[in-house]
């Protein structure tokens, strides 16, 4: 939030804008597959340590260039590289770790404990970073973020995890990686789930993050009722990731599939034109699903997928679900003037 | 594409294209099939 305040205030436009969070999320895709196979090879507590203050150097060099008044956008979209690639190599080894830390039959609590807690923090984070943003500046919300990944890496250094059969460091990562790919296609679940994600990503992008905006600006009279659809999924999100500790998906297959699915109901309610509080319940759902989903995709994988491979194959499957997420937000300066609408 | 269909057109379409290809990987018997067992026994088992 702070960063995109920070590309607006710097002169940027909705399209500079569009630049800085596509710069987060490319280096995400390029980095899944390398932090994927040094996840399999490095103790991976220490590579999610290394990862948090990596990222907390960025964002203090960007509160720093903001707060002296150099920044300039290419600042914070090279800096929102180095944080995306930090996220890049933490996401497989955090995987790994979980895998190692819970025992198998405890695996969807402990996936949904870790989302229900993940969602708290989105709730709490927008406000606490918009009242920072307001009050401080967005220099000062960064430099908070940038205290929040350094006290993340204290608390990450004290995990110990049982070390898993790494792979050796010495052999090629190419090789280590065919071995992931080899491992991936393997499965058929897993790369046609893959293959549904990144499109069904990819279309959430277009039709809720692009075109929902578009529509409240257009239908709904301004943003001010778009809020309330978004905190509904949020609402959703908490609700769908607290029900996974007490209800255990048993078919993920279905699971995932249905839950995708449901995706479809707010842009559904957004083109027959809804009510606002039939929209919002359908985002509800869509976030209480896709969440619901989210804790049975993971905790299956790691159920499945041997040890030793598991930070290899969560890099493919992350890489290959966000194949279409930095193309969604560089169309982004493309939709409104189609629509009618201001470039917010 | 919103250019040609229109706003709510193209919502629509999205979201019946989105529909159809999350519901498409059901049609593969793996991912049917799929099951996560509910309990530290059955895990093991």
């Amino acid at each position: 939030m702070a960063l995109a305040f920070a590309a607006l205030r710097l002169g940027g436009t909705a399209s500079s804008l569009g630049v800085v969070l596509a710069a987060g999320t490319l280096p995400q895709l390029v980095f899944a597959l390398a932090g994927g196979v040094f996840g399999d090879r490095w103790d991976r507590v220490r590579l999610m340590v290394g990862s948090n203050v990596v990222a907390a150097s960025a964002q203090g060099l960007s509160a720093v260039l903001l707060l002296s008044g150099v920044a300039a956008v290419w600042h914070l979209a090279l800096l929102a590289v180095v944080v995306g690639g930090a996220s890049a190599f933490f996401q497989p080894a955090a995987a790994g770790t979980v895998s190692a830390l819970v025992p198998k039959g405890d695996l969807v609590r402990a996936n949904a404990l870790l989302q229900t807690g993940l969602q708290l923090v989105k709730v709490g984070g927008p406000i606490l970073g918009g009242v920072l943003v307001a009050a401080a500046g967005p220099g000062w919300g960064i430099a908070v973020d940038a205290l929040s990944f350094l006290a993340c890496a204290a608390v990450m250094s004290r995990v110990r995890a049982p070390l898993p059969a790494l792979v050796s460091g010495r052999r090629s990562v190419m090789r280590d990686l065919g071995e992931g790919w080899a491992e991936f296609v393997s499965r058929t679940w897993l790369w046609v789930l893959t293959a549904q994600g990144a499109i069904v990503v990819g279309a959430w992008l277009v039709g809720y993050t692009l075109l929902g905006p578009a529509y409240a600006q257009r239908y709904l009279g301004g943003p001010g009722p778009w809020g309330l659809v978004a905190a509904a999924f949020t609402v959703g999100l908490v609700v769908g990731s607290t029900a996974c500790l007490a209800w255990r998906p048993s078919r993920p297959g279905w699971v995932s599939c249905v839950s995708s699915a449901a995706m479809a109901l707010p842009m559904v309610a957004m083109a027959t034109r809804a009510p606002l509080w039939v929209l919002s319940a359908a985002v509800a759902v869509t976030g209480a699903s896709s969440n619901a989903s989210i804790v049975a995709w993971r905790s299956l994988m790691q159920h499945r997928i041997p040890q030793e491979r598991l930070a290899r194959v969560t890099g493919l499957n992350t890489a290959g679900q966000l194949l279409f997420v930095p193309v969604g937000y560089r169309s982004r300066g493309r939709w409104p003037s189609t629509t009618g609408c201001g470039t917010p | 594409m919103a250019e040609h269909y229109g706003l709510r057109h193209t919502l629509m379409l999205t979201g019946l294209g989105l529909a159809a290809v999350s519901l498409l990987p059901l049609l593969v018997r793996d991912v049917r099939g799929l099951v996560l067992p509910a309990s530290v026994a059955e895990s093991a088992a």
